[in-house]
């Protein structure tokens, strides 16, 4: 009779860490599904950060870390990463996320949403820090800065809302700003 | 180890793939990245072979230690999106048992392999059917009655034979 062909993943199976996650949930009390990832990172993840940080000349908030992703950045208090793009598509529906009309200018903690062209699927959520005048530019309402947790490895870097990498990843993408405030001129 | 596989490993090809997106995305990068591109058509041509990928999965998997990130796993999740579209039943073995590893120092490349499922399963593929097929109607009367009328004879109903058999030229005398 033939033997079984051994696992190539039997021993990694044994001794791996189950993968964990909190309990979360939207405002309408859907799961939101999450993984808490591990605190260490590889050599190689922390170059790449620093490298980038070099190359797009962001400013570093904190070093890099495999705990949380951007999601988990802006959604789960740096505790968990959400790896679901599915599940950014219910939070902000569910948590009243709407998109900023044109007219209307982001504040700081409103959201900023990169998505693919064509398929509109999420690549990255990051959070408006601050509206940043221009040196020399007077009256101007400013560029948003965003801080951004740019991978479950990378660090949290601060930057302009169109500096972001994804042009160099052969993405073409798309950004909306998404807030839960009431829209201006109204309180609801 | 076979130069292309170890080029997985190379903080250049972790610098070329960026940063880590969510896996439906990560994946689109690297079906466009040249390495991983190069490792599918050397597979499919059997430049490399499935000794050689087993003997890379076990040496860098060996480098595991519980509560810290594999060194490589980008490297195997590039390579399950290069071995995504091989219908080889080692492509499967390692794609399916990464995929339900569910284990957070290979994060990286789990949730690539349970991606890469997605779109195995997605692949047109030929695959056995079975179909019920009704039995025929009962026999009963024939619904064409064919008539060949020579003279008076009649002809059976459903034969085609002559009714008036011609000399064979070939019959015995």
């Amino acid at each position: 009779m033939k033997e079984p062909m051994p696992d190539m993943f039997d021993n990694v199976r044994l001794f791996g860490t189950p993968m964990q996650g909190l309990a979360l949930e939207t405002r309408a009390k859907n799961v939101v599904r999450n993984v808490v990832g591990l605190e260490k990172v590889t050599w190689g993840q922390k170059k790449k950060f620093e490298d980038m940080c070099a190359k797009f000349h962001w400013e570093v908030r904190r070093p890099p870390t495999g705990a949380y992703n951007c999601a988990g950045h802006v959604w789960a208090s740096r505790r968990a990463g959400l790896h679901e793009t599915a599940d950014y598509e219910m939070i902000l529906t569910d948590d009243g996320y709407r998109e900023l009309d044109q007219n209307e200018t982001p504040r700081p903690g409103d959201l900023v949403l990169y998505r693919l062209v064509g398929s509109g699927e999420p690549i990255h959520v990051g959070e408006v820090i601050q509206m940043r005048a221009l040196a020399g530019v007077v009256g101007a309402r400013g560029i948003p800065w965003v801080l951004s947790k740019f991978d479950s490895t990378s660090g949290e870097a601060m930057h302009t809302v169109e500096n972001v990498p994804y042009a160099s990843q052969g993405l073409q993408y798309q950004y909306e700003y998404r807030t839960d405030r009431p829209r201006e001129g109204t309180t609801t | 180890m076979i130069p292309l596989l170890s080029e997985l490993t190379s903080q250049e090809f972790e610098d070329a793939v960026g940063p880590l997106l969510p896996p439906a995305v990560l994946r689109m990068v690297l079906l466009k990245n040249l390495l991983v591109n190069k490792i599918a058509d050397a597979f499919q041509t059997g430049t490399v072979t499935k000794q050689n990928l087993r003997d890379f999965i076990r040496s860098e998997v060996a480098e595991l230690r519980r509560g810290e990130p594999l060194s490589h796993d980008l490297a195997l999740a590039a390579l399950a999106v290069a071995l995504e579209g091989s219908p080889s039943s080692f492509a499967s073995e390692f794609i399916s048992g990464l995929a339900t590893l569910d284990i957070v120092e290979m994060q990286q490349s789990v949730f690539m392999a349970k991606e890469c499922m997605k779109n195995r399963r997605a692949a047109p593929r030929t695959e056995g059917r079975s179909f019920q097929i009704s039995p025929p109607p009962p026999l009963g009367d024939p619904l064409v009655e064919t008539r060949v009328n020579y003279g008076d004879k009649r002809q059976p109903a459903g034969t085609f034979g002559y009714a008036h058999q011609p000399a064979c030229a070939h019959a015995s005398p």
